[in-house]
């Protein structure tokens, strides 16, 4: 037995388990079906969020002698607080699949972009992952979240203002092709 | 191995027989007019089988001269199954022209790299670079098949049946080919043939499969979808990227800040 026989026959099989995941069907979706039109945006809870991060209540409950109660309270702010990151994460994934299905339906695509958004995806989840496991260990992030609620906020304007002139464009389209039959009709 | 002689000889006739059964199928179904390519590479591994029948029960050729006729043919066959490999990636993707550009260029750029990969490595024994040629073929050709089903998943596009079966009986059959070459070149002496008639076996579940998929005519595609605006592409797109990397590069701020 060479070392090459086992790394081919790894490879072989490695490509097999590959295709059976892809084979697979998707897990389903529990997720609340994504409307475009509803605009309703996690931004919107930031500042309950900057609250839940606050050490002040803490402070205070604990100087009145509340340590049990402080520590209810810490415990069940970060749950939130996991919660929105969670909510995050899942308003950016929707923004980027819906880039990925415009990538889709365009005449024409730069593969340099479609690789490099592909690439800071991948980057952004590991980073998201390092953010929550800093806050496990009792970080404060506060002025890194909003920032990073800022940038999912921009991107959600500009794919709606996107999606607005779609919607424009397909019925300009539309309408354009409409009048064509009209004359076509009218030649015929 | 005197029991794979005669196994092999039958199922050498299975596969001529499933072959011509598979062809029937194309031009009944009127299949071919959607897969041409295809069907050009099942009438070539029918004029292979009818070659080699030929080589070996009439010729009076001696075996070097047999085995370098074999080869060659063994070689124009396994480019027309490329290009029905390229064929079928045409078809997953025709109702997306743009990505289908890149997608092509993509599977074409994985093909060179894994067949240089698998090539340039092994014992570097002459007479085994047909063998090496045959593996580094057939593992490119598993990779690129599985690449395309990245690509359409990641894109939202379903591989429509027959394109995902056939697409299954490509992939089954290139990846026991790296196998079974791979242990032949360690075991060349006594692996010979049993080579032969596990990869005969092999390109008979790849036709069991298509036969079974192919059975069946298919409706003619529908037209593809209305696209978008060329600018609502670029527009979106590097925004959404602008912003990826801004938020990307934030968020390694942040956990430098933190000592990470």
């Amino acid at each position: 037995m060479t070392p090459f026989l086992y790394v081919m026959a790894g490879s072989a099989i490695s490509l097999a388990l590959l295709l059976v995941w892809l084979l697979g069907r998707p897990a389903r979706d529990a997720r609340k079906p994504w409307n475009l039109e509803d605009n309703v945006s996690h931004i919107q809870y930031f500042p309950q969020m900057s609250q839940a991060v606050s050490s002040l209540d803490e402070r205070y409950l604990r100087s009145r002698g509340r340590a049990d109660l402080a520590r209810a309270v810490r415990l069940e702010r970060r749950r939130i607080l996991f919660a929105f990151l969670a909510a995050l994460q899942e308003e950016f994934r929707r923004l980027t699949q819906l880039a990925r299905v415009i990538a889709s339906l365009s005449p024409e695509v730069a593969p340099a972009q479609e690789f490099a958004r592909f690439r800071l995806h991948l980057a952004f989840l590991y980073r998201l992952q390092v953010v929550r496991a800093k806050l496990r260990l009792g970080a404060q992030a506060l002025p890194e979240l909003g920032e990073v609620s800022n940038l999912v906020s921009a991107v959600r304007v500009r794919m709606d203002a996107a999606m607005k002139e779609l919607g424009e464009r397909a019925a300009l389209a539309a309408e354009m092709a409409s009048a064509l039959d009209r004359g076509n009709s009218n030649f015929g | 191995m005197a029991f794979v002689g005669s196994l092999g000889t039958a199922a050498w006739a299975l596969s001529i027989v499933l072959q011509v059964c598979l062809f029937r199928l194309l031009v009944y179904r009127r299949n071919f007019l959607r897969f041409p390519v295809f069907t050009a590479y099942i009438v070539a591994a029918i004029l292979q089988s009818a070659s080699f029948v030929y080589l070996y029960y009439f010729s009076h050729w001696d075996e070097a001269a047999m085995s370098e006729a074999a080869w060659s043919v063994q070689g124009l066959v396994t480019l027309m199954r490329v290009a029905a490999i390229m064929e079928l990636c045409h078809h997953v993707f025709i109702r997306y022209p743009g990505i289908r550009t890149m997608i092509f260029r993509a599977l074409a750029l994985c093909v060179l790299v894994v067949a240089t990969f698998a090539f340039a490595f092994g014992h570097r024994v002459l007479s085994l670079k047909l063998l090496y040629a045959d593996r580094a073929v057939g593992l490119s050709l598993a990779s690129a098949i599985v690449l395309l089903f990245l690509f359409a998943r990641y894109y939202h596009v379903q591989p429509r049946e027959p394109l995902q079966s056939m697409s299954i009986g490509f992939f089954l059959y290139s990846c026991f080919v790296v196998l079974n070459d791979s242990i032949l070149e360690v075991f060349i002496s006594t692996y010979g043939p049993l080579w032969n008639f596990l990869g005969l076996l092999s390109f008979i579940a790849s036709l069991l499969l298509w036969c079974a998929v192919l059975r069946h005519g298919y409706e003619e595609w529908q037209a593809p979808p209305q696209l978008l605006p060329a600018a609502i592409y670029h527009d979106v797109s590097s925004e959404v990227n602008l912003r990826l990397k801004l938020l990307d590069e934030r968020l390694s701020r942040f956990l430098k800040r933190n000592g990470t």
